[in-house]
């Protein structure tokens, strides 16, 4: 069959899902004009595909290695009464047990901590469980959280702000190995703008303090370098983006029209 | 002795600051002391945008994000949506929460509700609009988008983490006429928030509403150790440059900034 402006045919394998992946584009391209019954088609085939493709990945990456086979190893082990391998103990070569990387039937304390939350379904007269499993979650996760977050957000801006200040001292740059910068006025104008666009811009998130004498002049110079950094990411961003729709026209001009 | 993990000292003695700095105006706050903060227009209007849906007799939509419960964005999101909850209990206007997580739906599910209870309109409470959609990003966007122009919110809350889907979200939003409220503290997505919502809150402030919106002496106390540790870290940057131009690696070292 022959289509128009050499058009993919949709008979083959390989045109099928040309053909489906361009209808589907237009389909929510047509939202730009309104709402309308083929961008529902879409956005609910869209939903619906995604979520059962979701649960099959987090059956085969979290349920099954981390929660199926440790239960079924842990019986097997259980079964055969070797009660230690059984919660994933393992013999210490320094005598007695010790935990082992496998968890084994240990995983019946997070299972537990799940089930609680599936209680606020399926019997809500104990849904008061649950508040022990998020309880242990977000405790855990912040935990984990707060310290990553002050190493990556504080403590390298920190960093990051004076350290350019070390590099236009011989002394320093020789003590810490920096590459000695030589001291142009375009360098010691980057290194003082680092400093000053830090200060200023963490002396507009003071909450408690009355925005008022330096601490308004700051604020506003904080406010103005957020502003200018934002506007960079905006068109760097809106660059990468138009990208992207370019990539869905070159899909529909040149892998569905076949044109050029 | 206490023993601090190698590398981690900088953290470590960050950390402590701000937990002395905590206990010490939690002390303050228990003996009456009132802290001032300073406005915040994205959280003073919040009570505006729920009062403008009730007057409208419209629904809030208030999305968390699109990451999982255990971001501190995300933590934020949801303290924030249990105020706003609380209001549009108080109010008897419908609010929508689509999710991006199941652990976020259900905490969100399980703090509308103690909300909806404080508020003594439990019965009034609908499980059913607080629901999950899609763990993917654009299958996600696209449902929230199709929510908007067809329910009409008109309020739009976008608080906690997102990705490219902001602008998406937040022109949608601004086409059906809704006013928005975003917050997030994802530095690529703030500039899309900003020039299409009516009102953002830039990372802190973010982390900074709960307390705000609480009005909580108690819990304002936690804003004022927040402050405390800002200015410590304020004048470590000012010492630490003048130390470093002056020939000391001193700080640079200590923050691992060297070997």
């Amino acid at each position: 069959m022959t289509f128009p402006y050499g058009v993919v045919s949709p008979l083959t394998s390989e045109g099928v899902g040309i053909w489906v992946a361009a209808i589907l584009t237009l389909a929510i391209f047509s939202f730009l004009w309104k709402d309308n019954p083929f961008y529902r088609f879409a956005e609910h085939l869209f939903v619906g595909v995604s979520s059962g493709y979701f649960l099959s990945v987090y059956w085969w990456t979290v349920l099954k290695p981390n929660l199926y086979e440790p239960l079924v190893n842990g019986f097997e082990a259980l079964g055969a009464r070797d009660v230690s391998g059984a919660f994933g103990f393992v013999e210490n070569p320094n005598g007695g047990l010790m935990v082992g990387e496998e968890p084994q039937l240990r995983v019946l304390v997070p299972l537990a901590l799940g089930l609680f939350i599936l209680l606020i379904f399926v019997a809500p007269k104990y849904a008061w469980l649950s508040k022990i499993s998020f309880a242990w979650y977000i405790g855990v996760a912040s935990g984990f959280a707060i310290p990553t977050a002050l190493a990556t957000r504080v403590l390298l801006q920190m960093e990051g702000a004076y350290s350019d200040f070390c590099g236009l001292n011989a002394t320093c740059a020789a003590a810490t190995g920096i590459d000695p910068i030589s001291a142009t006025s375009g360098f010691w104008i980057n290194a003082v703008v680092m400093l000053v666009g830090t200060l200023c811009a963490l002396a507009y998130f003071f909450f408690s303090l009355p925005t008022k004498g330096a601490l308004r002049v700051m604020n506003r110079v904080g406010i103005g370098f957020l502003m200018v950094s934002f506007g960079a990411s905006f068109g760097y961003t809106v660059m990468a983006r138009i990208s992207l729709l370019i990539g869905r026209f070159q899909f529909l001009i040149r892998e569905w029209l076949e044109i050029a | 002795m206490i023993a601090v993990k190698e590398g981690v000292g900088p953290e470590f003695v960050l950390l402590m600051l701000f937990v002395v700095s905590l206990l010490y105006f939690l002390g303050q706050a228990r003996k009456g002391v009132h802290f001032k903060i300073r406005k915040i227009a994205g959280l003073d209007a919040v009570n505006e945008a729920i009062g403008r849906a009730t007057e409208m007799g419209r629904s809030i939509l208030y999305s968390t994000g699109l990451e999982v419960a255990s971001h501190i964005a995300t933590i934020a999101s949801l303290t924030i949506l249990s105020r706003v909850a609380r209001r549009a209990a108080r109010y008897g206007t419908r609010l929508q929460v689509p999710s991006f997580d199941p652990v976020v739906m259900t905490l969100a599910q399980e703090m509308v509700r103690d909300s909806f209870l404080q508020e003594g309109r439990i019965e009034e409470f609908s499980p059913t609009d607080i629901f999950y959609l899609s763990g993917e990003q654009f299958a996600y966007t696209a449902a929230v988008e199709g929510i908007m122009v067809r329910e009409k919110p008109s309020t739009v809350f976008l608080m906690g983490y997102f990705y490219a889907e902001s602008l998406l979200l937040a022109e949608t939003g601004n086409a059906i006429g809704a006013i928005q409220i975003a917050g997030s503290d994802a530095v690529t997505q703030l500039p899309f928030f900003i020039v299409s919502c009516d009102y953002t809150l830039i990372g802190e402030e973010l982390y900074a509403a709960s307390a705000y919106l609480s009005g909580d002496p108690i819990i304002m106390s936690s804003l004022k150790a927040q402050d405390m540790s800002k200015a410590v870290i304020w004048v470590l940057m000012i010492v630490g440059g003048v130390a470093a131009f002056a020939g000391s690696p001193f700080f640079l070292a200590w923050m691992g900034g060297i070997s």
